[in-house]
């Protein structure tokens, strides 16, 4: 038998007439045998590698079944993303009419301002912005040197997992790094 | 329930007597049953000897199996309640392992089984042999990685993979069979030595 009939043979794709030759040849044959073997074999390493270590295709390849479910779910998100938008339009009597003047103009974009406070320390007060409620009361301190040592470490600790690690393209060491606010 | 056309034949040949058959069965389940098993314990070496022992029962029982399941729901069925065994021996006293209490000549069959089934460890799945299977589907053309993973990962038929890459049934069989054969030449001399 030839291998491309085994290929079918495997994946069940051979009429059952066809089926019964095929497997009848397939005990017959030692190599058709081991080919049988290495076929399964490279099924259940694809099956076992995590997806994101083979390359999708690049093509969009659209699956014949699922699509109206997947319309109707659109169909409910669009529904949803409307009754929404009806409902702030309703609800929200303090929206800018269209004649007033845009927000943006009103409340023009003001940098934030840094204070030097020596030791290696510097205060960022962020811009006044009316719709970062959040921020607008708080400083952030970024203390540089400190912020270097955190970078400095991270870098460390992640070449030092990095090393360990045997799979490459997977982060080895993920830590937050941000600002401290007081 | 239905079962696949070739594991329906390949069970009628087994239970006519040819073993054969049954290494075929193996070699195309070996792998699915390992990884079931080894959710169950945590050594490699024992979820290899737990699936070995699920395929000398499932071996021995194959005459009463009446094809009311797939078979491979019924060989899961067998390596679960193996796996739940050995949790429960090993619990008991470690590696009590009951192969072939029955007559004299079945134990000899059984015997004569585990040292030639066709499941030599070179068969089984290592990180090298995964690592060779993923590369050589990388460098595939696109048309055929495209069909080889809708086939193995998404588990779809020919028809519905035309279906979806937009050509006849007979270029998806072409298309999966030229990947698997490159994927072979790959791995092939890796199994050899």
């Amino acid at each position: 038998m030839n291998d491309e009939q085994l290929s079918a043979l495997m994946d069940d794709e051979l009429a059952a007439d066809a089926s019964r030759d095929a497997v009848t040849n397939l005990l017959a044959e030692s190599e058709s045998r081991a080919t049988w073997g290495r076929y399964h074999l490279i099924g259940a390493a694809l099956r076992s590698a995590p997806a994101t270590r083979i390359s999708a295709p690049n093509k969009v390849v659209e699956l014949p079944s699922p699509a109206p479910r997947v319309m109707s779910r659109i169909g409910l998100g669009l529904a949803a993303a409307a009754t929404l938008a009806a409902m702030a339009l309703i609800v929200s009597p303090n929206l800018p009419q269209e004649s007033s003047p845009p927000a943006l103009a009103a409340n023009p974009i003001t940098q934030p301002t840094t204070k030097n406070t020596g030791q290696g320390s510097s205060v960022v007060t962020p811009a006044p912005n009316r719709d970062a409620v959040a921020f607008v009361n708080q400083t952030f301190i970024v203390r540089g040197d400190q912020t270097q040592q955190r970078m400095n470490s991270y870098v460390r600790n992640f070449n030092e997992q990095r090393a360990r690690q045997p799979t490459p393209g997977v982060h080895p060491y993920v830590r937050i790094v941000g600002y401290e606010t007081h | 329930m239905g079962d696949s056309i070739t594991d329906t034949e390949l069970v009628a040949r087994v239970q006519r007597g040819d073993r054969t058959a049954f290494d075929l069965l193996v070699l195309k389940y070996q792998h699915r049953i390992v990884k079931l098993v080894g959710r169950y314990v945590r050594e490699p070496a024992d979820a290899l000897d737990i699936t070995q022992d699920a395929f000398i029962k499932a071996y021995r029982a194959l005459p009463n199996f009446r094809g009311e399941s797939a078979f491979y729901t019924w060989l899961y069925r067998i390596a679960i309640n193996t796996a739940k065994n050995h949790l429960v021996a090993a619990a008991r006293r470690p590696s009590d392992v009951d192969l072939g209490s029955n007559e004299d000549g079945e134990q000899f069959e059984i015997e004569e089984m585990q040292a030639t089934l066709e499941t030599p460890e070179r068969l089984l799945l290592t990180e090298e042999i995964r690592l060779t299977v993923i590369d050589a589907i990388d460098k595939l053309p696109e048309d055929l990685r495209t069909a080889i993973m809708l086939r193995e990962i998404d588990g779809l038929s020919y028809e519905e993979i035309a279906t979806a890459m937009d050509c006849p049934i007979g270029t998806v069989r072409s298309r999966i069979f030229r990947a698997r054969e490159a994927v072979d030449l790959r791995i092939k001399p890796l199994l050899e030595h």
